[in-house]
């Protein structure tokens, strides 16, 4: 199946600073990736160089195109939320939606205004003088009316709270995805949108270190929780992390075999959450 | 087509001082020719206006023009004209100088660049879009409130003759409004032409400056002319330089080679301002138009705009969120 994106050895240098390095990922249709990592660890270059926002090394390609040079191009058919609030304040909702009529050739007006009628949004309302959720959903309402095959979100929830985040994963997952579009996300709130994903991307310090569909983790990944007696027993075969909880202590293992754990203690596939923990701080290797 | 006339349109949308600026000028207008209507009613005035050859009671100013031969009537009516349509000229450039140099740095200051950038729009539909604004709505926009002042004056001045048991018709007759239509056609076109190399140089230092870019705008060609001068290199490019700043279109009109216009309201000698009000208005003859069109000046200039606005072009590609 043709990928969406192709990245092989996409490498990003701000002076002596590496933010991304040698990063090879493919994003196929119908699957929702999530890109998590910590701060600075490469996620919004990442995202920038797929936006042909910022020069790079090493082979990039959207759509079969090169974003450094048909951005505008590659934007006929990719969607984008940042992280800020990036909807200039002056514009008025209706003047923002004929913008996006007059210049987005795949787009439905239609679509938007049919999801803004569900919002307190109203189309005289400045964006100043929406509050941060309403924002949020006017920009997915922009999204909704364009019928891209790609949609890039980083950090799309950030500041809001948890009313609209759930509200906002739900109508992305219900109204936008089909099996002909994917969906790319960089968050923190990585519990939040564990739900969602078919696949993970986890990065750290410009690198991916974990790249795999949700279904195969419990496949590589085993977590242990064990009590504090056979926790050094178990240690010995060499965990990837290591939590001490109270009375008991969760490790996580990575192509263990599990029935060997299971001498140990309640062996389950980790959370995302936790295999992000790990993946960071624990002694996990690409 | 439609997606450059909307990209024209969210500029005036976002900068509504192209269109307050004017309006205001309007009002002020207005106002100006209501206070001169007021001062001419008052029955006890004692205001006094300067005729030249001595000073004259408004109330009898209105018997003195109406009594004046008609080439000095026209001369009055039409210089009036001229200059209110030179200032409002002169304050809009002002605008178009700091909507220029905005442009492109703005969208990075408040981040919505990267709104900006997730619309299938190239980095030349928008850097042209600006230029355009600069290049020709704002001179249509001058030209527009231009005509609408001088149309409230002559307006309200009617009423002042009328009230003052004068006919309004010698105003009517005397402005030489076709005359100032292609006055103001000819000026703007020149205008936009000899600045074009300034606008360029904006909206290359709004996309470049990663600072507020009226730093570097202002100070690269100052210190260009200051080195120059200073050590008396003899480059020219202190009288190229000086030749386009603000004053430059004052200067064009002070017999300068590159002028297109060749009109006897202009500057003469060190005055500033003098109108020259001895003849009327003389529009630029084909050999003028020729002569400006032939000027080696003016192609440099267009040269050099293209080159800027490329430049800004080719920049806002590497160009996101960060200054």
């Amino acid at each position: 199946m043709n990928c969406l994106i192709t990245a092989k050895g996409l490498t990003k240098n701000y002076g002596r600073f590496r933010a991304v390095d040698h990063v090879d990922f493919q994003i196929r249709p119908g699957r929702v990736v999530g890109l998590v990592g910590p701060n600075g660890a490469g996620k919004s270059t990442t995202l920038k160089a797929i936006l042909g926002l910022i020069k790079y090394r090493g082979e990039l390609e959207v759509f079969g195109r090169n974003p450094r040079i048909d951005r505008a191009e590659i934007m006929h058919d990719l969607s984008y939320i940042s992280d800020v609030a990036s909807l200039p304040e002056w514009i008025r909702v209706d003047q923002l939606l004929q913008l996006m009529k007059s210049t987005h050739p795949s787009y439905d007006l239609s679509k938007s205004l049919n999801f803004l009628a569900r919002t307190d949004v109203k189309q005289t309302h400045r964006v100043k003088q929406l509050s941060k959720g309403m924002k949020t959903q006017l920009h997915l309402a922009i999204v909704m009316g364009i019928n891209a095959r790609m949609l890039v979100l980083d950090e799309p929830t950030l500041g809001l709270d948890i009313i609209y985040r759930t509200e906002f994963y739900d109508q992305l997952i219900n109204e936008y995805m089909d099996p002909q579009r994917s969906i790319l996300i960089t968050t923190h709130q990585i519990e939040e949108i564990e739900h969602i994903l078919t696949d993970i991307m986890i990065i750290n310090k410009g690198r991916i270190i974990i790249n795999m569909p949700i279904e195969e983790i419990g496949n590589h990944f085993t977590q242990l929780k064990t009590s504090k007696d056979s926790a050094a027993e178990a240690r010995k075969l060499h965990p990837v992390y290591e939590k001490d909880l109270l009375d008991e202590a969760i490790m996580i293992f990575e192509n263990t075999d599990a029935t060997r754990l299971k001498e140990f203690g309640e062996v389950t596939t980790p959370h995302l959450a936790d295999l992000f923990v790990a993946a960071v701080k624990g002694t996990h290797h690409d | 087509m439609t997606s450059f006339i909307t990209l024209l349109r969210r500029e005036l949308w976002e900068h509504t001082s192209l269109k307050a600026i004017p309006f205001t000028l309007l009002v002020f207008v207005l106002l100006a020719n209501l206070a001169f209507i007021f001062v001419v009613g008052s029955a006890d005035s004692t205001f006094t206006i300067s005729t030249g050859d001595n000073t004259q009671n408004m109330i009898n100013y209105i018997d003195f023009f109406s009594q004046m031969d008609a080439d000095r009537q026209a001369r009055i009516i039409n210089g009036t004209m001229i200059t209110t349509g030179m200032i409002i000229n002169s304050i809009l450039l002002i605008v178009m100088f700091f909507y220029l140099l905005d442009s492109l740095y703005g969208e990075r200051k408040d981040r919505t660049i990267l709104f900006w950038k997730s619309l299938p729009v190239s980095n030349r539909e928008t850097v042209l879009s600006k230029l355009s604004i600069a290049a020709f709505i704002i001179p249509i926009i001058i030209f527009i409130t231009t005509g609408l002042a001088n149309l409230i004056t002559l307006a309200l001045q009617s009423y002042t003759l009328l009230h003052n048991q004068h006919t309004a018709e010698l105003l009517w007759q005397q402005a030489d409004l076709t005359g100032l239509l292609m006055f103001s056609i000819f000026l703007l076109i020149q205008q936009t032409i000899w600045y074009f190399p300034v606008m360029g140089w904006l909206l290359f230092c709004s996309v470049w400056c990663r600072k507020p870019p009226i730093i570097v705008a202002v100070l690269i060609p100052a210190m260009l002319v200051f080195i120059d001068s200073s050590f008396m290199l003899g480059t020219g490019i202190s009288e190229i330089l000086l030749e386009r700043l603000p004053l430059g279109i004052m200067s064009m009109q002070l017999g300068n080679e590159s002028s297109l216009m060749t009109y006897p309201y202009s500057m003469s000698g060190q005055q500033l301002p003098g109108y020259d009000m001895t003849a009327g208005i003389h529009l630029p003859t084909f050999e003028d138009i020729l002569r400006f069109v032939g000027n080696i000046k003016v192609w440099m200039g267009i040269i050099i705009g293209l080159f800027f606005t490329g430049l800004a072009i080719s920049l806002r590609r590497w160009r996101d969120d960060s200054l």
